[in-house]
């Protein structure tokens, strides 16, 4: 094992997996569906909000509050010009006393501060708050209330033009409802609603557009522009953009701006429905409620040697390891891909023939002795170790230059455990057989 | 914003999304709110590559782009958002002259792989209007890559009669990094060099935008004529002082005030056609119908980021006021000019225009929905004829006609 971890800290993006949309990705990145037996990338799973929390304070919040909010943690501030943490500060300054004018109070006052740029809410002109949290002011959005009555005066149009669009409906219908009503001599409710909105829509005068009279002169630019030196009161356009309804062009009007959210993500897969990968409630807990990823379930392939690069048209001999994910002993066959399938693939590639054994992962290995190989001897296995193994293959690159890239079919015994919880009679999982296509990069060719 | 104004603008559970995807910058907000709730670079990191691109870049390709597609709306639902894209009717505020196969890839996106329930693409001069309340007007849209004056009449963008002018934020920084070339650096050891003897990576794109946006702003144009016209042997005029500009690891840069204040002249001098801003709005209106030019010239809107720079607006209507009177030899009067000031910063006007649109309940009369998507295959464009149109209704009021477009 500690002779492959070298090897798979140098790239991960090596030995690629096809995943079932076509698409490569390295198999870390892949998540796998018990129920379709199919590899999911990130393109091929449906992304869908899970949860929100505050990434500060981890609190959790419920989907209707974070939309009142906008979004924003209530609480956490961070700083305006590095988005950093603020934390609260106390100082403090003496009061006089209204009981003794001659003996002055103390009191505490809190003010914010930015531990990573050294900006703090004196900067900007704020005093000091007497309370630690709470009584941070947020700026209000200065046109809101221009805002609200244009959304108002469209939706009084909008209003009228439905009831228009349902008056011509009815009116369409109106012959055929009227013949129907001969038959029966009955009023039907449809008609009384039309009426009495016909009525609504005579009574109800439409609002007047509140248009603000445009100006006829601009302000021009005032005389500081032709004197300023300093670039550092000015914000930088992050800064601004952080803050889109204000934008404030001077750094003494960036205020203490509310941290964003962030999301938890639910996994499902396209072709099935089925959850993926599903995080726990509490946002301070890494365990998964769901957690199907590839890497459990797909035996996983590393590159172990060689270290140099390989040479033109050269047979040499590369070694990979192949380890088991399951707590069941696998079978596994390794064959070449033909290059009409592939387009990419620059050498070819003789991997071992035959059945190549894969013991059970057991999870107390590491703490016993090596064993000798209890899994039968496959003639090609190099070197093995509980659950993983080194095989020998082949390879010949046929491009002078560029990177050596492979292809290989890996096909395995799966064994499924949802299939057996599902059919009760059954005790033994049900097993079938897989098969994965491996992209595999072997560097540059040696020049 | 306080517990109870979310209710009353309609930001209820399902609002829907409003989407501006700019060339620069993408502005991206739930319908209701005041303003986006992000303003972010157009950029992604690809999956495949691990470069960082931008979108605009891959509209030659449609492969990489609904990729990059994926990955920028990924990070706009997922980071900024936070809503889940299925339960999210989405509007995308674009340009009419955006290529129609960047909006079928954006279509593509949002129908197939997000399972958006409805679409509206939203022409982002109309949208400007609906920020004011206004129905005729010309739209000056100051963008990344150009500028483009739209004249709107009675809801109606007239295509025809738009103009352009390819001086956008692009053409400036091109500019500005050509004008700097022979500004001193002082390095870390001590001695200064002109920036053009220093490697090109010196200074980045966002470094350029950055001395845009701090250092930089637009003269009054007594002052810019003044400079144009000195002789040579006169003394050297008054420029305002230059400016520090540190760059990271390398040294400080000194930025000379002459290239402050005449960076932006690209945009108002008259080029070798006789063309600026000031032109293509006059042209506009020139050439629509004769009885609206009167409102148009009436009701001028300037969106975009472009026209942020201090000094940048009221310099504008100088030099329309100039040209009217010079070239234009009265052909209109310089008395109706007009000018909106609108609720909101100009770089997210249209986005707000469509967050006030696309609140009320008519939105799903206009949008695309998904199953029609699946049926039809494709959005209908703009000049469509063969597909079904949504009909626009036309509201009457008593003696005047209003209608919501």
């Amino acid at each position: 094992m500690a002779a492959c971890l070298p090897g798979l800290l140098r790239n991960i993006d090596l030995v690629k997996f096809r995943c079932s949309c076509g698409k490569l990705s390295p198999i870390y990145r892949q998540y796998f569906c018990r129920y379709c037996l199919s590899l999911r990338c990130w393109y091929c799973v449906s992304h869908e909000v899970d949860s929100y929390f505050c990434g500060n304070c981890l609190e959790s919040m419920p989907s209707t509050e974070a939309k009142m909010k906008r979004n924003r943690c209530g609480n956490c501030l961070c700083c305006p010009i590095c988005l950093h943490n603020l934390s609260v500060r106390a100082s403090s300054h003496s009061v006089p006393n209204p009981a003794d004018p001659n003996k002055p109070l103390s009191k505490k006052l809190y003010y914010l501060s930015c531990g990573q740029c050294r900006w703090t809410t004196r900067d900007i002109g704020m005093p000091d708050k007497p309370a630690a949290s709470g009584l941070w002011a947020d700026p209000e959005n200065l046109h809101m209330s221009r805002i609200e009555v244009l959304i108002e005066f469209y939706q009084s149009l909008a209003s009228i033009e439905k009831l228009e669009k349902q008056r011509k409906k009815v009116s369409a219908r109106r012959r055929t409802l009227t013949m129907y009503d001969r038959q029966t001599g009955r009023r039907r409710s449809s008609l009384v609603s039309s009426f009495s909105s016909l009525g609504l829509s005579t009574s109800q005068p439409p609002m007047e557009a509140p248009i603000i009279s445009p100006l006829s002169e601009l302000p021009p630019l005032s005389e500081e522009f032709y004197s300023s030196t300093e670039l550092s009161d000015s914000s930088t356009l992050p800064q601004r953009h952080a803050v889109p309804e204000s934008q404030p062009p001077s750094r003494r009007s960036l205020n203490p701006i509310h941290r964003q959210l962030v999301l938890r993500r639910n996994a499902r897969c396209r072709g099935c429905d089925h959850n993926l990968c599903k995080p726990d409630y509490i946002p301070g807990s890494i365990k998964f409620k769901i957690e199907l990823l590839a890497l459990h379930h797909v035996p996983e392939v590393g590159l172990v040697a060689p270290r140099n690069p390989l040479a033109f048209s050269v047979e040499s001999r590369v070694i990979i390891s192949i380890s088991n994910p399951s707590d069941q002993p696998t079978s596994l066959w390794l064959q070449p891909l033909s290059n009409r399938e592939l387009d990419d693939v620059t050498a070819t590639i003789i991997p071992p023939d035959g059945e190549l054994h894969l013991a059970a992962k057991d999870d107390m290995a590491e703490f016993e002795e090596p064993s000798s190989g209890d899994a039968g001897t496959d003639d090609a296995v190099v070197y093995r170790r509980s659950n993983k193994i080194h095989v020998a293959t082949s390879v010949t690159p046929h491009k002078p230059a560029g990177d050596v890239v492979v292809a290989l079919r890996m096909a395995y015994d799966y064994h499924n455990t949802v299939m057996a919880l599902q059919s009760k009679g059954e005790t033994a999982a049900k097993v079938s057989r897989l098969s994965q296509t491996l992209i595999l990069n072997l560097g540059s060719v040696q020049l | 914003m306080s517990l109870f104004q979310g209710y009353q603008l309609g930001l209820n559970d399902k609002s829907p999304v409003i989407l501006d995807i700019g060339e620069a910058y993408t502005k991206a907000g739930h319908s209701g709110a005041g303003g986006p709730q992000c303003i972010i670079p157009s950029v992604v990191r690809e999956r495949s590559t691990g470069n960082t691109i931008r979108i605009r870049d891959c509209f030659c390709d449609t492969e990489r782009l609904y990729d990059a597609l994926v990955e920028h709306l990924y990070t706009i639902y997922f980071k900024y958002l936070l809503v889940n894209p299925k339960e999210r009717r989405v509007v995308c505020v674009e340009s009419i002259f955006s290529p129609t196969d960047v909006r079928e890839t954006l279509a593509r996106v949002l129908f197939n792989h997000y399972e958006c329930p409805s679409l509206l693409f939203a022409p982002t001069h109309l949208m400007a209007m609906f920020s004011l309340g206004i129905h005729t007007g010309i739209v000056v849209d100051c963008g990344y890559r150009e500028i483009l004056s739209v004249p709107v009449v009675h809801g109606v963008p007239l295509v025809a009669q738009s103009q352009c002018l390819p001086v956008g934020a692009k053409a400036l920084h091109s500019e500005l990094r050509m004008l700097l070339g022979n500004s001193t650096v002082r390095c870390i050891d001590g001695i200064e060099r002109p920036l053009q003897s220093l490697p090109n990576d010196t200074i980045n794109e966002e470094s350029i935008e950055d001395i845009k946006v701090r250092a930089c702003f637009v003269p009054s144009r007594e002052r810019a004529e003044s400079h144009r016209q000195r002789n040579s042997d006169e003394e050297t005029p008054r420029y305002a002082p230059s400016m520090k500009y540190p760059i990271d690891n390398r040294g400080v840069l000194e930025i000379p005030g002459e290239v402050r204040e005449s960076l932006m002249e690209l945009m108002f001098q008259l080029d070798d056609e006789q063309r600026s801003i000031a032109t293509t709005i006059i042209d506009a209106v020139l050439q629509s119908p004769i009885d609206a030019r009167k409102d148009l010239i009436g009701n001028i809107v300037i969106i975009g980021g472009s026209a942020m720079i201090p000094g940048f607006k009221h310099r504008l209507m100088i030099e329309i006021k100039y040209l009217l009177n010079n070239t234009y030899n009265g052909r209109l009067s310089g008395d109706l000019l007009r000018f909106h000031d609108s609720p909101s910063k100009e770089n997210y006007t249209a986005w707000l225009g469509a967050a006030i649109f696309c609140g009320l309940e008519v939105l799903d009369l206009r949008s695309i929905q998904r199953s029609q998507y699946i049926k039809l295959g494709s959005v209908p464009d703009w000049c469509t004829v063969t597909q079904p149109q949504i009909e626009p209704i036309l509201i009457k009021q008593s003696s005047t006609t209003r209608r919501l477009l």
